[in-house]
């Protein structure tokens, strides 16, 4: 089923084009909702209903842009919008967020030996996922819609209600706690692939 | 992303791989698609019938409560009739429209009759009687409403109205013609269930704004 056929056999609610939908974006969706939403059953249950969501949204995709990026833009944006009703995403910090340095070259140059470790240490996907969940959550979700779903710094600031500014702010702190916490998981995975 | 030596492009190329659906994924999605499409159906109805949302979904709560499988089965679960089929404006002006509900893939099908009602000038209730039948022919259930409205009067042995009230529940107060249906309900009660629950958003409540048949119910249960 191609995916013009896919699109309208949904619009339609033809329930084989809508389980077509599930079998090809399901995958993605959830990957989504369990990224933004750190609680497993929460995560699962926004899953369900972004799909739902995306169902009954389709017939306002316009066949402009990828269709899987406006899926995945549905699944970001429905996410965001469960963490503001539960209050997750206001944050007051009495320093941010005018004031911090943004990323350093030296932050950059530490990056490529950074790198290089993190290549022999292996880590699997849900180790990375772990080392993510252990920021702020303010500060990952910055991190994960910059530099995993590909927001521009407007759009973050759009989406959260934010400025700009403080959305680079968030996004320079959250990398910066990420490398403490990568060097820190680094040196015990080494020594035991040394092992 | 360009730069390929960056720890934070290697993190994201590992995390944002897409995750592995289980088994049970559809069904649930399948399950909440079915309900979201009723209760998007049901709004609809509720302009032709002119009823209050509130009204509406819980009413549809209450019966997915009652029938916690209903959406489970693929085929018509429900069917919704009008007993008069005349125009939205003819509705819209006639206060004690009424249209069946009709759940045929029960172990005992049932009927519901929804009953609009115009308690005061502001406020409008529905009334929900439910009747299970002795031996439904449920080929008939679908597109003969006469048929089934008649079927309904004909074999019904065990009768039960439930008051959903309309937008302020504290302050509903029972008209005189919920009080001509208690007596006739009373009348023909067989077996009384405990007070109805519905489950409406985060809040559950009883149904209490039909005062006159919690009274009752109490009674009874003494």
């Amino acid at each position: 089923m191609g995916i013009e056929d896919l699109i309208s056999g949904c619009k339609k609610g033809h329930n084989e084009s809508i389980k077509q939908l599930y079998v090809n974006f399901g995958p993605t969706v959830k990957s989504i909702c369990f990224r933004y939403i750190k609680q497993t059953d929460e995560a699962s249950d926004t899953f369900h209903d972004c799909f739902i969501k995306i169902i009954h949204s389709v017939e306002k995709y316009n066949f402009n842009g990828s269709f899987e990026g406006w899926i995945k833009r549905v699944a970001v944006n429905f996410c965001l919008d469960k963490l503001k009703k539960k209050n997750v995403l206001i944050y007051c910090d009495e320093f941010e967020d005018s004031n911090f340095q943004i990323e350093s070259e030296v932050d950059l140059l530490e990056d490529t030996s950074l790198f290089e470790e993190a290549l022999k240490a292996d880590f699997s996907k849900e180790d990375w996922k772990k080392m993510i969940s252990k920021l702020p959550e303010h500060y990952s979700i910055v991190f994960c819609l910059f530099q995993i779903d590909g927001f521009s710094h407007a759009e973050i600031a759009k989406a959260l209600t934010l400025d700009e500014k403080t959305s680079r702010s968030r996004l320079s702190k959250a990398k910066k706690k990420l490398r403490e916490i990568i060097q820190e998981e680094i040196k015990p995975q080494l020594i035991e692939i040394g092992k | 992303m360009g730069n390929k030596e960056n720890i934070f492009d290697l993190i994201a190329s590992k995390v944002s791989e897409d995750q592995v659906l289980a088994d049970n994924d559809w069904k649930q999605i399948e399950r909440k698609y079915k309900r979201s499409i009723f209760f998007r159906w049901s709004w609809n109805t509720m302009n032709i019938y002119n009823l209050s949302v509130i009204t509406i979904t819980a009413l549809f709560s209450y019966l997915f409560v009652e029938f916690p499988n209903l959406d489970d089965n693929k085929n018509n679960d429900i069917e919704i009739q009008k007993t008069t089929p005349v125009s939205t404006k003819t509705l819209k002006n006639n206060s004690d429209t009424t249209c069946n509900i009709i759940i045929n893939k029960t172990t005992k099908p049932v009927i519901f009759q929804l009953e609009r009602e115009k308690h005061e000038k502001d406020t409008e209730g529905i009334s929900l009687k439910k009747t299970a039948i002795d031996k439904p022919n449920l080929s008939n259930t679908s597109g003969n409403s006469k048929k089934a409205s008649h079927s309904t009067k004909d074999s019904e042995i065990n009768e039960k109205t439930i008051e959903v009230e309309n937008q302020q529940p504290t302050e509903f107060k029972p008209s005189p013609s919920l009080s001509v249906e208690e007596k006739k309900t009373e009348e023909v009660i067989i077996n009384p269930k405990p007070p109805v629950i519905i489950y409406q958003h985060d809040t559950i409540f009883e149904i209490d704004s039909m005062k006159v048949s919690r009274k009752k119910m109490r009674k009874m249960n003494h």
